[in-house]
């Protein structure tokens, strides 16, 4: 995790929506994408939804320059090994998943499109209407 | 509950769950097979100048690009080229041992100018006095008719080879100053898997004109990893030559000859391949094949063919026929003697192949790139090219890129430096281009990108062309070695920020800071608040004059008082009609810090003029335009804050302008010489003299309203510039005020007030002539005419982009209209003239 | 031009082969290094037109320059 160094807890998120994002700093639809993370973060934290977007960029400098410019106010994790990206077959970048509050994985979204917010934030409401 | 990096409660692994769902979801619209998303929106300016030894070509290359994307699924392209050449190009080769051919070393053309001009010249005379002496000496048999006489002229000039022809020679011919325009208009649709790629365009210059179109298809496969493409483009082309103008430079009365028009279709068709190989080695391939037909021959060059006309057939023509029709001993276009056009075949078929191989080299931070491409084609040309690049990354955004070319040609099978005798099937060029030889280019780029989208490339390349360098040997001789270069500068940037959030509060966004609109027209008055900011922005301006002659005070002056008063020493023969000028200027602007902004501002400019004989002119007389295109002055400024507070902004500026702009451009594009003269003051396209520009600049505003005012001045640093004249100081004071009806929408009235100096000295040059030896005089020349006192009002609007990712752009247009003009002698009247800027401040 | 095209069949057709085998193992995360700009086919398109435009006006040959792919391989 940026920030705290910690590795990444997925039971710390227990109860709650979780948007995963795998990303790069090299992938430009990637950092499109980073605006509508922080929409949807800012409009639905309080009801539950946590976004987590792991950068799997080799050089974590790169990741640190783009947060100094762009600051986000979600998770960001760093897998510069391909471990996480690996376990998950991600397909394509950016890969988004969404987990619902019991940790189950429902949705996995490839790439990513302006025309895709819409149904993007369909499904996460869809999520957060779920009972825990 | 937890998921595990491995299983859920039920001990399902993720992989098959995600198996499962993945399926599911891979079954649900908009997911499967995403294609590549539209590139974000870019724009790329780009200057080059290239230039080859000793006086032959030398070019500027100015190119502007864009890419927009419209959708995710769509994206529009735009580029525009202007090359602006002059200089001189081989016309033809001779062998040395008949460089005294009557037309290798004179510019006397018996075929277009007829017997008086060849009597007429000196070296004619001699060998005809030469002659006769030995005719009188008995050195020489008596002549039978007097076609003998000049028989025997023309071989001593010619001196027909016998034995050792000595090195070939190769002839130039001058280049006038000419301008090449170039749009293309495209656009990227991506669909799937695939992308299809349009676009079309026209190139036009004086001689040659083409309109083309191309479409391109790729398709990804293999997850990306895999490249198709194919390709189609074609060109429609219209080669034009134009006759010789025999006048002074007002004088456009054509030799009464019409232009020769001919046409070309280029069309070619490629495919390729791209593949990646491991995560750091790209490798590509690709395979063209391209047919011509038409007109493929150069309209202007020619080649030496001996024997192809007998000297009794080429006086019978030259000099006793009435009509001069060839086409009784020759299919070729006669052009001098034994001096024809070149022919090439009206059918080429070329192709291509071509492989490159992209490494990155993680250790060192760097790529290499290598490329082969063989050509081969149906006039026997084959060539080789090797190139080579290192893209060497340093720190700070640098990067390094050494750059090797190598390529070599064989020679076409009609090529010949010139003929002792004629080729069978009647094909002949001597272009060096289609000889055999080798190039050698080396070079080296340098490029530094900084934080905020914006990139600077620069870079140097040498080349030497030499016979020698062929692949296997057996290039042509040395005589066409020739050496050039290219320098190159250019800045690439992204026009927007997708990364950026909309909502404020985040990141840096004193962009929203009062940024109060400048007019169109003001220069210097908009200062970068941050430090590290940067700004980029194009102006344009438009003005067209076209009302006619005015004095101070009175906007009619009959044609009489022009012709007696309105030139110096002298009665004036033309009068300008029309001026229209278009100047672009490119303004890069930096702040080092938040008190300190430094600017350089090239400009590219482009006049045109027309001119009208007056009443007391011969009624065939022709007027004619004349045109000056260039790069302009580059002004170098620094802006420093005075003060800032409470919405008011005072700062001021200290800079020079660089004389860049060429004073020596002619009436007919070619060299200036004694008696080539140049145009006047106002037709050139710089003021040739280091300029001071001083300003002091007030800006302010409250809720919706905003105002300003400024004075600038232009103190020329020197007295005189390259040819004899300084052009008068200047000096300008504005005040303008706006209403912002919306956050992004403002209007502006400007009153504006100019006071231009005298011009000091004048043109260093003879007089221009007419044919028969009167000079040709027009009020441009006088200095006199020249200044005066403008007073000018301005109406613009202002249109801002909205916060978000295209937030940072700026649009304003202006018109600026005069109201009392108070000119020193004669000028055109000054009718209004637009603005444009458009600026991305990042 | 004729022993060019002897070549193109069999070789040419092998080496694909072993050049899409060996593409296969590159994941979409680990495109990283092919994303930068200077790894694409043609980084600078605006310089390389320019080059082209003034060898094409001074050399017989003409194409095969350019090429697409290559690249982040975003979706």
């Amino acid at each position: 995790m940026i920030g705290t160094g910690e590795p990444l807890d997925f039971g710390s998120y227990r109860g709650k929506v979780i948007y995963l994002d795998f990303w790069a700093t090299w992938c430009p639809p990637c950092r499109k994408s980073m605006p509508f993370m922080m929409s949807m973060r800012k409009e639905l934290g309080d009801e539950g939804l946590e976004v987590v977007a792991i950068s799997v960029d080799e050089e974590k400098e790169a990741v640190n320059r783009f947060l100094a410019r762009y600051p986000v106010n979600f998770a960001i994790a760093h897998d510069p090994d391909g471990d996480c990206p690996q376990k998950f077959e991600v397909m394509a970048m950016p890969s988004s998943y969404l987990i619902d509050r019991q940790g189950r994985i429902r949705y996995v979204h490839l790439g990513f499109r302006d025309g895709d917010k819409n149904e993007m934030r369909e499904k996460v409401l869809d999520l957060l209407e779920e009972k825990p | 509950m937890a998921v595990d990096a491995t299983s859920d409660k039920h001990g399902n692994s993720v992989t098959r769950m995600l198996a499962a769902l993945s399926g599911a979801a891979l079954m649900l619209p908009g997911v499967a097979g995403a294609a590549s998303a539209a590139a974000e929106p870019r724009a790329n300016v780009q200057y080059g100048h290239y230039d080859e030894e000793g006086d032959r070509i030398t070019t500027d290359v100015y190119h502007g690009d864009f890419v927009l994307p419209v959708s995710d699924y769509f994206e529009f392209t735009f580029s525009f080229d202007q090359d602006t050449y002059s200089g001189a190009t081989p016309s033809y080769t001779v062998p040395s041992g008949i460089s005294d051919a009557v037309t290798a070393a004179s510019d006397i053309d018996p075929v277009s100018l007829g017997l008086r001009t060849l009597l007429l010249n000196p070296r004619f005379q001699a060998t005809s006095r030469e002659v006769l002496n030995d005719i009188a000496a008995g050195n020489l048999p008596p002549p039978q008719k007097p076609t003998d006489v000049t028989k025997e002229i023309l071989r001593r000039l010619a001196r027909q080879p016998q034995g050792d022809l000595g090195k070939p020679l190769q002839v130039m011919s001058p280049q006038p100053l000419e301008t090449r325009n170039q749009p293309v208009l495209g656009g990227n649709f991506y669909l799937g898997p695939a992308t299809l790629s349009l676009s079309g365009g026209y190139s036009l210059e004086p001689d040659f004109q083409a309109t083309f179109g191309s479409g391109n298809l790729s398709l990804e496969l293999n997850d990306k990893l895999t490249t198709l493409s194919a390709g189609y483009s074609q060109s429609n082309n219209k080669i034009i030559r134009k006759p010789v103008s025999l006048g002074g430079p007002h004088d456009h009365s054509s030799g009464g000859k019409e232009n020769f028009e001919a046409t070309s279709i280029y069309r070619t068709i490629n495919l390729g391949l791209t593949q990646v190989l491991d995560k750091n080695t790209l490798f590509r391939l690709n395979g063209g094949y391209s047919w011509r037909r038409g007109f493929l021959s150069n309209p202007y060059k020619l080649v030496y063919i001996k024997d192809e006309i007998t000297l009794d057939e080429f006086i019978q023509v030259s000099f006793i026929d009435g009509a001069k029709d060839w086409s009784s001993v020759t299919n070729l276009d006669v052009a001098g003697f034994d001096l024809f056009r070149e022919v090439r075949p009206d059918r080429r078929n070329q192709w291509t192949v071509s492989a490159g191989l992209n490494h990155y080299f993680d250790f060192l931070d760097a790529s290499l790139h290598f490329d082969y491409r063989y050509f081969w084609d149906n006039w026997d040309i084959k060539s080789h090219t090797f190139d080579l690049a290192w893209y060497q990354n340093l720190p700070f955004g640098v990067t390094f890129t050494p750059n090797f070319r190598y390529y070599s040609q064989s020679a076409a099978f009609f090529y010949a430096p010139f003929y002792l005798s004629p080729r069978a099937d009647g094909f002949y060029s001597s272009d060096y281009r289609l000889s055999g030889f080798g190039k050698i280019r080396a070079g080296l780029t340098f490029s530094k990108r900084f934080a905020k989208g914006i990139e600077l490339v620069a870079g140097f390349e040498y080349s030497i062309h030499k016979g020698s360098l062929k692949l296997g040997g057996g290039g042509e001789k040395d005589y066409a070695d020739i050496d050039s270069y290219l320098l190159h500068a250019g800045l690439r940037m992204a026009l927007a920020d997708f990364s950026r959030n909309l909502d404020s509060g985040m990141g840096h966004h004193h962009r929203h800071h009062h940024a109060w609109p400048v007019p169109a027209g003001v220069m210097f008055a908009h200062m970068l608040p941050a430090a590290n900011d940067f700004m980029v922005s194009y102006n344009y301006a438009y003005s067209n004059m076209s009302s006619g002659m005015q004095t101070s005070g009175r906007h009619h002056v009959s044609d009489q008082e022009l012709i007696d008063k309105a030139c110096d020493g002298g009665v004036c023969s033309f009068i300008p009609n029309r001026m229209v000028m278009h100047m672009h200027m490119l303004n890069f602007m930096y702040a080092p810090t938040s008190w300190l902004n430094l600017m350089v501002m090239p400009q590219f400019v482009h006049k045109k003029m027309d001119m009208v004989p007056l009443p007391n002119q011969p009624p065939e007389t022709e007027g004619g335009d004349h045109r000056a295109t260039g790069l302009g002055d580059t002004l170098l400024i620094a802006l420093v804050k005075l003060f800032d507070v409470d919405g008011h902004h005072a700062h001021l500026g200290l800079g020079v302008s660089a004389p860049t702009g060429r004073v020596d451009i002619t009436f007919n594009g070619l060299p200036d010489a004694r008696d080539n003269p140049i145009q006047s003051f106002g037709m050139q396209l710089g003021s040739g003299t280091w300029d001071f520009k001083p300003s002091l600049t007030y800006t302010g505003g409250h809720e919706r309203w905003y105002w300003g005012a400024q004075v600038n001045a232009t103190v020329r640093l020197e007295d005189r510039n390259k040819k004899g004249y300084a052009l008068g100081n200047e000096i300008q004071g504005h005040v303008w005020g706006g209403y912002k009806v919306m956050d992004w929408l403002a209007f502006s009235v400007r009153n504006s007030y100019r006071v231009t100096g005298d011009v000091r000295g004048n043109i260093d040059q003879d007089v221009p002539t007419f044919a028969n030896g009167d000079p040709q005089l027009t009020p441009l020349e006088n200095p006199r005419n020249w200044g005066g006192k403008f007073w000018d009002i301005g109406v613009g609007v202002s249109l801002k982009a909205p916060a978000g990712a295209y937030s940072g752009h700026h649009l304003s247009v202006e018109w600026l209209q005069p109201v009392i003009h108070n000119l020193n002698g004669y000028q055109l009247q000054r009718d209004g003239t637009l603005l444009v800027r458009w600026g991305y401040h990042f | 031009m004729k022993s060019v095209i002897r070549i193109l069949p069999g070789q040419v057709l092998a080496m694909m082969v072993l050049m899409f085998l060996a593409g296969c193992s590159v994941s979409p995360w680990e495109r990283g290094n092919l994303a930068r700009e200077e790894m694409l086919p043609n980084p600078d398109p605006a310089l390389s037109t320019m080059r082209a435009h003034v060898f094409e006006s001074k050399e017989a040959a003409s194409g095969g320059q350019g090429g697409v792919g290559g690249g982040c391989g975003c979706n």
